[in-house]
C-alpha cells in the first residue's frame, strides 16, 4: 500500500523569522504534509495559483495584503481550502472583519503541538467529505442565513446598552445560524478557553455582549436571510423542527453530563440543509425526487446523487469551524447512530432517538414532499445502554415538543 | 469863573464815580461850559440874588437829573442783574444736586466694584515694591487663603509667604511688571493653614505719579487645576500606552512564536543527535571488539544519520539557536524600550540622551507605523539635554503616531510604504528634532487648531484629540521650547521640535505634600 499523498500546507507571515520558525518545528512532519511559505500576501496568492492546497495558515497584520484580505480572496478562489489565522493580537474590530473569512484562529505564540493538532484535526475532516466540491461549498460558506425574527430581535436586544447576557443567548439559542456561528467563536482559540463551549449562555458570557455587538455590526457575519427564498424547504418549518430535536435531545440526556451538547447537536443536526438550500437548490431538488420516486430516506438520495448526505455536509462544515469532537460527529452520524460504536448514550444517541420521536413530518419542511423516515428503534436504546426505555423516551420527547410549540 | 469850572469837574468825577455811566460825565461837560453864561445872561437879566438863585436852581437842576438819571440807572442794572442771576442760581443748586446724587453714586459704584473685586477667589492687591507691603489686598484673603488682610501691610509680608525656592522667580516678576510687562507666574504660596498651594499671579505695573515702584495684580489658587491638568496628562499617557498595548502585545508575541518554534526543533534535534551518537558509540565498541568490520559499522552508521535527517539537523540547528536569540534579543529590546520609555514620574528633570529616547520610543511604536512607513533616522550629535524624560518621550510618541496616521491614511490601498524621517542636529543654543512624514499635508483650514486640545480629524474612537495638544504643552510650557509645523498639501508635514540645549526647565510643582513646612 502506498503511501497517502502528502497534503500541501501553505504558511504565510511577513516575518521571515516565523516562517523558519514554523519550518524546522514542523519538519518532523515533512513526510505526511507538504509545506510551503510565502512571506506576503501576493507571494501566498502566487503560491495559490501554482497549486492547490489543502490548507493555508496566515498571519492577520501583514503590509499590503493583510491576513484579512488574503483569506477573503482565498474564500472566493479557492474556496476549498481550509483557512486558519494565525494572528499575534487582535482586537474585537480584526475578530469581527476575521470571522467569515477564517475557519479557525490561532494566537501567537500557539503552545506547543496545538498548530499540530489543529492541522491534523482539519486535514482528518477530508475523510468526513472526501468530494472536493463538496468541501469547497462548505468552505465558501461564510455564515448561514439568520432567520428575520432572530436577526431583528437580536439587533434590538444589543443596541440597548442594558442588554443582558440570558437575553441575548436566548435569541442566538433559537437560531441555528447565530448559534453556529456563537459557538465557533467562542470554541475559537482566539478567546482561549480551556474547554469546549455548547452551551449558548456560557459561550455569550464569554465572548462577552461587546464582541457580540462587534460581530452584529460587522457585514458578512450575521446575515439576514429570506424568509422563503428556497423552493425545495422551508427555513422556518426546518427551524421550528432543529429547536424541537435540540429541546428532547436536551431532555433525553438530561441526566448525562451531555445535555449542553446533545442540545446544540439537536439544533444544528441538519445544518447540512441550510448550505443546500441556499447554494444547491437543483440538486437538492433532484434528491427529493429520487428519495420520494425510490421511497429511498432523503440522506442515501443525497449519497446517492451529491456524493455525501446534508449530515457529512454539516459536519464538515461544523469541523471546519473548530466546534467539539462529538458535536461534530453527532451532527454527521445522526441518521447513522450505529456506525459510530458508543457504549453511553450521548449527544449523538440523544439526537437520533429525539429525531426518531419528535414525529416533525418532513412535509411541511419540503413543500409538501414527503420522503420516507427513517429512524431508530427500541433495540437501539438497550444497545447504546440508555439510562431509560423507549416509552419513558417518548413521554419526554412529547413534553418537549410541546414546550416548544407553546413558545 | 474857576471855581465853577473846579466845581463842576468834582461833580462829574463824582458822577462818574458814582453811576460809572460816561453819558453823565458827557452831559455834566455839556452844561459846565454853558454855566457862565448863564451866569452872564442871568447878570444882564437880573439881580444878583436872583442870579445866584437861578444858579444855584440850576445845579440843583443838574443834580436832581443827575440822580434821577442814577436811580433809573440803578433800577435797571437791578433788574438786568437779578433778570441774570436767576438761572445762575439754579443752575448752581442743580449742581450741587447732582453733586451729592454722584458723589452717592461713586459711593455705591466703588462699594460694587469693591464687592465685586472681594467676592471672587481671585485675590486683587497692590504692592509698593520698595518697601514690600501690600497698599490694597482683597478682603476675601482672609478667607481663601486664611491670612488677614492686615499681615500684608506689614512689610515684606506678601514675598515671605512665597516659598523660599519659588522668591527668585517671583522677584522677577515684579521686577518685569514695573518694567511695564504683564506678567503670570506661578508660584508656591503659604497659606495661614502652614500649607503651599499653587497660586497663579497675573501681574502689571500700577502707574504712580509719586514714582513709587508700584505693581497690581490677581492671585488665583490652582492646585486643583495643576491637579486636574497633571491627571489629564497621565490619563493620555495611560491612553496611549492602552493603545500601544495591543501592538506591543504584536511585537512581543512574534519573537516568542519563532523562539517557541526553534526551541521545540532544538530539543526534538538534540534527542535525535543523541541517538545517533550511542549508535556511533555502540559501533565503534563493536568494531574495538572485533564484531563488527569498519565498513559495516560505517553502513550502519550512515542509515541511523539518514533516519533522523541528520544533514538536516547540522544545517539548521545552528541557525536555530542563532533565531532563538534574535527573537530574545528583539524581546529584550522591547521590554527594554518599555521601562526607558515610561521612566517612573520623574519630580526633578535630568540629563538625557534624545537620540536613545528617539530610538527607544520608536521600538515602542513600531507596530503603528510598520505595516504603512518605512522610518529613517538621521540622528546627529547632539548634547545631552536636562528634561523631563518620560515626558518628552510621551510628546515624541504622540508626534511620531500622528505622523503614522498620516501617512496610513494616504497609503490605505495604495502598496507603497510612505516614509518617516526623523532628524535630530543643533542649531546654535538650541536641539533640534525634526519630524517628517510623507502623508497628505494638514488642510489650510485646520492648520490652526491642530494644537487645540480635543482637536482631531480621525474617527471617535482612534484618538481623543490630545496627542499634539500635550506634545505641545509638555515641550513649550515644561521645557521652555517650541514646536512648529510645515504642510505641503499632497507632500507631507515636518514638526520641528527646538529645545534648548540647556532649558530652564519650569520647577515641578506638582506635589504640594511636598512643601509642607515642617
Amino acid at each position: 500500500m502506498s503511501a497517502p499523498e502528502p497534503k500541501q500546507i501553505l504558511f504565510v507571515d511577513d516575518d521571515p523569522a516565523i516562517l523558519s520558525g514554523l519550518r524546522v518545528r514542523l519538519h518532523r512532519f515533512d513526510s505526511r504534509w507538504a509545506m510551503y511559505f510565502a512571506d506576503s500576501g501576493a507571494a501566498a496568492i502566487d503560491e495559490l495559483e501554482r497549486c492547490d492546497y489543502d490548507l493555508i495558515i496566515a498571519d492577520v497584520r501583514m503590509p499590503g495584503m493583510d491576513g484579512v484580505e488574503l483569506l477573503r480572496t482565498v474564500s472566493e478562489r479557492w474556496p476549498d481550502t481550509i483557512r486558519i489565522a494565525l494572528s499575534g493580537y487582535a482586537g474585537e474590530k480584526q475578530v469581527a472583519r476575521l470571522v467569515p473569512y477564517a475557519h479557525q484562529y490561532l494566537n501567537k505564540p500557539c503552545p506547543s503541538s496545538q498548530l499540530e493538532e489543529l492541522i491534523a484535526r482539519c486535514l482528518r475532516l477530508h475523510e468526513l467529505l472526501p468530494d472536493p466540491r463538496l468541501r469547497a461549498l462548505a468552505g465558501s460558506v461564510r455564515t448561514l442565513p439568520v432567520t428575520i425574527r432572530a436577526h431583528t430581535e437580536l439587533q434590538a436586544a444589543l443596541s440597548q446598552e442594558s442588554a443582558g447576557i440570558a437575553a441575548v443567548s436566548g435569541i442566538i439559542a433559537s437560531d441555528t445560524a447565530l448559534t453556529a456561528k456563537t459557538l465557533q467563536l467562542a470554541n475559537s482559540e482566539f478567546f482561549r478557553l480551556a474547554r469546549r463551549i455548547t452551551n449558548v449562555e456560557q459561550a455569550v458570557g464569554h465572548l462577552g455582549l461587546g464582541v457580540m455587538r462587534a460581530l452584529a455590526d460587522s457585514a458578512g457575519v450575521f446575515w439576514r436571510g429570506a424568509e422563503h427564498e428556497s423552493i425545495t424547504l422551508r427555513l422556518d418549518e426546518l427551524q421550528q423542527h432543529a429547536k424541537t430535536v435540540a429541546a428532547a435531545a436536551r431532555s433525553l440526556a438530561r441526566d448525562t453530563p451531555h445535555g449542553d451538547d446533545a442540545w446544540a447537536a439537536g439544533l444544528l443536526h441538519d445544518i447540512g440543509y441550510w448550505i443546500l438550500a441556499r447554494d444547491r437548490q437543483p440538486e437538492l431538488l433532484r434528491c427529493l425526487q429520487l428519495a420520494v420516486a425510490e421511497g429511498l430516506p432523503l440522506q442515501e438520495a443525497e449519497a446517492r446523487l451529491l456524493g455525501a448526505s446534508h449530515a457529512q455536509l454539516g459536519a464538515y462544515l461544523l469541523g471546519l469551524w473548530g466546534l467539539p469532537v462529538g458535536l461534530v460527529e453527532a451532527v454527521a452520524f445522526h441518521h447513522a447512530p450505529e456506525r459510530v460504536a458508543q457504549a453511553q448514550f450521548g449527544a449523538l444517541e440523544a439526537v437520533a432517538v429525539a429525531e426518531s420521536l419528535c414525529g416533525t413530518d418532513d412535509a411541511e419542511i419540503f413543500n409538501g414532499r414527503s420522503v420516507p423516515a427513517s429512524g431508530v428503534g427500541t433495540h437501539y436504546l438497550k444497545s447504546v445502554n440508555a439510562p431509560f426505555d423507549w416509552p419513558e423516551a417518548a413521554r419526554r420527547v412529547e413534553a418537549s415538543c410541546r414546550s416548544v410549540e407553546a413558545s | 469863573m474857576v471855581l465853577s469850572a473846579l466845581w463842576a469837574a468834582i461833580v462829574v468825577l463824582a458822577l462818574l464815580a458814582l453811576y460809572r455811566d460816561w453819558r453823565l460825565g458827557v452831559l455834566v461837560c455839556g452844561i459846565a461850559p454853558i454855566a457862565p453864561y448863564l451866569h452872564i445872561t442871568l447878570s444882564c437879566a437880573g439881580s444878583v440874588m436872583l442870579r445866584r438863585d437861578l444858579e444855584q436852581d440850576a445845579w440843583l437842576l443838574v443834580e436832581a437829573a443827575a440822580l434821577g438819571l442814577g436811580c433809573v440807572r440803578w433800577t435797571l442794572l437791578l433788574r438786568d442783574y437779578t433778570r441774570a442771576v436767576a438761572p445762575l442760581e439754579r443752575q448752581c443748586s442743580q449742581g450741587y444736586q447732582e453733586v451729592l446724587e454722584r458723589t452717592a453714586q461713586l459711593e455705591a459704584s466703588g462699594e460694587q466694584y469693591r464687592a465685586l473685586l472681594e467676592s471672587t477667589s481671585a485675590v486683587p492687591w497692590e504692592l509698593d515694591d520698595g518697601t514690600g507691603a501690600c497698599t490694597y489686598i482683597g478682603a476675601q484673603v482672609e478667607r481663601q487663603w486664611g491670612w488677614p488682610a492686615d499681615r500684608f501691610r506689614e512689610d515684606g509680608f506678601l514675598f515671605s509667604c512665597v516659598h523660599p525656592d519659588d522668591r527668585p522667580a517671583f522677584a522677577q516678576a515684579l521686577e518685569e511688571a514695573v518694567a511695564w510687562q504683564d506678567v503670570t507666574i506661578d508660584c508656591r504660596f503659604l497659606f495661614a493653614s502652614n500649607r503651599y498651594s499653587n497660586v497663579r499671579s497675573f501681574v502689571r505695573h500700577a502707574p504712580d505719579a509719586r514714582e513709587r515702584r508700584r505693581v497690581r495684580g490677581f492671585s488665583i489658587d490652582v492646585t486643583v487645576q495643576k491637579k486636574l491638568e497633571l491627571e489629564l496628562h497621565q490619563a493620555q499617557r495611560l491612553e496611549s500606552v492602552g493603545r500601544l498595548a495591543a501592538g506591543i502585545a504584536h511585537e512581543i508575541n512574534t519573537p516568542v512564536q519563532f523562539i517557541s518554534d526553534n526551541c521545540h526543533f532544538l530539543k526534538d534535534g538534540l534527542g535525535e543527535v543523541r541517538t545517533v551518537l550511542e549508535r556511533y558509540r555502540e559501533a565503534l565498541r563493536a568494531v574495538a571488539a572485533g564484531s563488527l568490520s569498519a565498513g559495516e559499522a560505517l553502513e550502519r552508521s550512515l542509515a541511523e544519520e539518514q533516519a533522523c535527517d541528520l544533514g538536516f539537523l547540522c544545517e539548521n540547528m545552528p541557525t536555530a539557536v542563532e533565531r532563538s536569540l534574535e527573537g530574545l534579543e528583539r524581546v529584550a529590546k522591547i521590554v527594554r524600550s518599555m521601562k526607558e520609555f515610561s521612566h517612573p514620574n520623574q519630580d526633578a528633570p535630568s540629563s538625557a540622551d534624545l537620540n536613545a529616547a528617539i530610538l527607544s520610543t520608536l521600538t515602542i511604536a513600531r507596530n503603528e507605523y510598520k505595516y504603512v512607513a518605512e522610518v529613517e533616522t538621521r540622528l546627529g550629535d547632539i548634547p545631552a539635554v536636562i528634561c523631563y524624560a518620560s515626558e518628552l518621550n510621551q510628546a515624541l510618541l504622540n508626534i511620531i503616531v500622528n505622523a503614522a496616521h498620516a501617512v496610513s491614511e494616504r497609503a490605505a490601498g495604495a502598496d507603497r510604504k510612505g516614509l518617516i524621517t526623523i532628524t535630530t542636529a543643533v542649531d546654535g543654543g538650541e536641539v533640534v528634532i525634526s519630524v517628517a512624514d510623507t502623508g497628505a499635508g494638514i488642510p489650510q483650514e485646520i492648520q490652526d487648531k491642530i494644537f487645540d486640545p480635543f482637536f482631531t480629524t480621525k474617527e471617535v474612537g482612534k484618538g481623543s484629540g490630545q496627542g499634539l495638544a500635550i506634545a505641545r504643552s509638555v515641550i513649550v510650557e515644561r521645557h521652555g521650547g517650541s514646536l512648529t509645523f510645515e504642510t505641503e498639501q499632497g507632500r507631507g508635514t515636518v514638526f520641528v521640535i527646538r529645545l534648548p540645549a540647556t532649558p530652564s526647565v519650569e520647577t515641578d510643582t506638582d506635589a504640594p505634600e511636598q512643601g509642607l513646612l515642617m
